[in-house]
């Protein structure tokens, strides 16, 4: 407490000095309100169902984004607000329709807000502190070493959107070299999505399904779920995340090593306790609730990544080592007259496993751009085991001056086991027109069409294929 | 006689060959007049509003700040429209460049295949855009001279990534600046034509305020408008990295 005080301290004393620079605080504000900006968009997002049992509308979010932001000559502030009406549906009773918290739904949310100071203790050094996006990577959206901020899986389409993290960025250059420190002191976990896609994420296991008792085999069958999800202790030790990264440049390549001491994107199974354990029908069949205990294992990342140009293509990629925590699930059956019982399930190995991805990008002539990534291990995966693969095409075709984008061939495949294609496999495909009529304003209009086996991610969302429109003006 | 045919013949071709190399030498005198011109100051901050043209005669516009140092680091930063705003690309020597897309929070090098594309939906491409000395990138010859210009046919010199098969670059032999360069493509055909105009002193320095680029092809045009300009301001070198590129 004490050193958060001096920093504190210190930290205003700095801003003193600035404004000293400015020939007084008065100055110094005056100098801020005067380059106060005020930027934001606004934007719709319309999802509509075409695959039954799901045509109805999808998914709806209007936003308006707010960003007031400040730059003077060695001090930076910058924030975005979000301002949403997302669709309600919790009214329940007609006496409900005079509570204006369930009839509007709205949702105003402080995505960033961050304060920078330049050549803080030294030429060079530069502090960011507040909430923000520190973002790692070299890939197109799909990066392995971008662990420091939880993931906002709210809309699972908006491929690599991630929460603000409450931290401290420490960043020193010197030439074309950098290395940035950075101290996130508190956890907060990645948003999920809504309910009806949740199920691409949830981490997997199994019960067993009979069980031996004074000689007797009893089958289990499961009355009801329920989840308790536990956070860390909110100690330093145990809550907060940290990084550091290094990069320089070598001719046309960005190079950078990092390494981050985070937690894995989704909790996973730790204990799951057996309640209201009851015999059915004096047959030898167990009837039980089941409640689990869910954490966030901690994973040490050591990351690696590339960006640049071999002749004229563009190359990244990018490597994540990871080293987890182990996680066994232990199954607590003390409501059946016993002890505690450690199962044999390992739900993650201490084993260091691999993600990482390879990206190439090429404008061919007629204004025809193609973005191609291979990943492996996408972003909820984990183990060596658990890794699936991913190719990604995202290709589009500008005319009339960048007024039209059309984006007929994006697609995503997906292969889980390739001894094993037929049954484990996924494809999406993601076509979009964009059209802008003014300076500032876009309209999108798209489908996404997806096709799988049940046992893969995006195969279990087979059923939820969609079309879209989209519309965004900045201001 | 035979003895007068050969000196004769002799002296001949030492007149040509010498008034062929006194060509080539004027052609590279008058490109390296032209780059000192073009790159006299020893740094310059610039303002700039781009109108871009399609063939119905929609305009839409840019507005975006560029500092350069020397002749060769350029660093650019979109200020309007506001869907562009914040996004800049730094442009150094070896053709090195690395784009800022704020959406993203990232920096990255970009592959040679984006240098010949569009800049930003205008007629220039990140090639125009960059900071270059022609004579470094350009082997000249002069193809016409009349009373007001020079003409030079630049060919690029080996090793050099261009998608330009040559350039016929018109110089004002007044000031030495080049009011007018026509870009051929691989087929020969001339594609694109650029037209500097409301060439001003600055201070000691010569500047067209306007320039405007045509697509032959796309039949679309950008104007170029200097809406504000410094001279040796004394830009840091630390203004040419990624560090400031993201700010």
């Amino acid at each position: 407490m004490k050193r958060i005080f001096l920093l504190l301290l210190w930290l205003g004393l700095q801003i003193f000095g600035f404004a000293q620079e400015y020939g007084g605080a008065s100055d110094y504000f005056g100098s801020v309100l005067e380059n106060l900006n005020w930027d934001g968009y606004f934007y719709s997002d319309d999802r509509f169902g075409v695959t039954s049992p799901n045509k109805k509308m999808m998914f709806q979010e209007y936003r308006l984004s707010l960003k007031p932001s400040v730059k003077t000559r060695r001090t930076a502030f910058s924030s975005e607000i979000w301002v949403r009406s997302m669709p309600g549906g919790s009214i329940t009773s007609y006496t409900q329709l005079s509570d204006r918290k369930k009839t509007f739904l709205t949702d105003v949310e402080l995505r960033e807000a961050w304060f920078e100071v330049y050549d803080i203790f030294a030429k060079g050094l530069d502090l960011r502190i507040g909430k923000q996006r520190i973002a790692w990577g070299t890939a197109d959206r799909l990066n392995p070493t971008d662990n420091i901020n939880p993931y906002d899986l709210e809309d699972i389409w908006d491929f690599g959107r991630h929460l603000s993290s409450n931290s401290a960025k420490l960043t020193y250059y010197k030439n074309n070299f950098y290395v940035s420190g950075v101290f996130v002191p508190a956890f907060s976990p990645s948003a999920a999505p809504d309910m009806e896609w949740m199920s691409a994420f949830m981490p997997e296991f199994s019960m067993p399904d009979e069980y031996d008792f004074n000689g007797i085999n009893y089958k289990l069958i499961n009355k009801s779920f329920d989840d308790f999800l536990l956070m860390p202790d909110k100690t330093i030790k145990k809550s907060s995340t940290m990084g550091l990264r290094t990069g320089l440049n070598i001719g046309s390549f960005n190079l950078s090593a990092s390494f981050a001491h985070s937690f894995d994107v989704m909790p996973s199974p730790s204990k799951a306790h057996l309640t209201d354990v009851e015999r059915v029908q004096d047959k030898n069949i167990l009837s039980y609730n089941l409640d689990v205990e869910l954490k966030y294992p901690r994973m040490n990342i050591l990351g690696f990544d590339f960006a640049g140009s071999l002749a004229t293509v563009g190359v990244w990629g990018e490597a994540a080592l990871f080293f987890p925590e182990i996680i066994q699930m232990a199954v607590d059956m003390r409501y059946m007259g016993l002890n505690i019982r450690v199962m044999d399930s390992t739900v993650i190995d201490n084993k260091p496993y691999l993600k990482y991805v390879l990206g190439l990008d090429y404008t061919f002539p007629h204004n025809i751009y193609a973005n191609f990534q291979y990943l492996h291990g996408f972003f909820h995966e984990n183990g060596t085991a658990g890794l699936n693969d991913y190719f990604v095409l995202a290709a589009d075709w500008k005319v009339f001056q960048e007024k039209l984008k059309i984006s007929p061939f994006n697609f995503c495949i997906q292969v889980n086991d390739w001894s094993d294609l037929s049954n484990e496999y996924a494809w999406i495909l993601l076509p979009e027109v964009t059209y802008q009529p003014a300076g500032g304003v876009e309209l999108t209009a798209g489908a996404r069409i997806i096709n799988g086996t049940g046992s893969t991610m995006f195969g279990k969302l087979k059923d939820k294929d969609h079309v879209l429109l989209k519309c965004k003006i900045s201001f | 006689m035979k003895k007068n045919l050969v000196l004769s013949s002799l002296i001949l071709v030492f007149i040509m060959i010498h008034g062929v190399t006194m060509g080539q030498k004027d052609a590279m005198q008058i490109l390296q007049n032209v780059d000192n011109m073009l790159n006299a100051p020893k740094d310059q901050s610039l303002t700039v509003v781009t109108y871009i043209v399609d063939r119905r005669g929609n305009e839409s516009t840019r507005e975006l700040t560029m500092l350069q140092k020397g002749s060769d680091k350029r660093i650019v930063k979109f200020l309007a429209p506001a869907d562009q705003k914040g996004i800049g690309f730094l442009s150094l020597p070896g053709d090195n460049l690395t784009l800022y897309m704020p959406a993203y929070r990232k920096t990255r090098k970009v592959g040679g295949h984006v240098k010949n594309t569009k800049f930003a939906g205008t007629d220039y491409t990140y090639e125009d855009m960059e900071a270059k000395r022609y004579t470094e990138r350009y082997d000249p010859e002069l193809i016409e001279t009349n009373n007001d210009n020079w003409v030079l046919e630049l060919i690029p010199k080996d090793g050099i990534r261009t998608d330009y098969t040559k350039l016929h670059m018109t110089i004002r032999r007044s000031d030495n600046y080049p009011v007018k360069i026509a870009y051929f493509d691989k087929a020969g055909v001339m594609v694109k034509t650029l037209e500097s105009s409301n060439i001003q002193k600055t201070g000691e320095y010569w500047l067209a305020r306007q320039t405007k680029m045509t697509d032959l092809k796309t039949k679309t045009s950008t104007k170029m408008e200097i809406t504000n300009v410094k001279f040796d301001i004394g830009i840091n070198d630390d203004v040419f990295t990624e560090r400031y590129l993201m700010r």
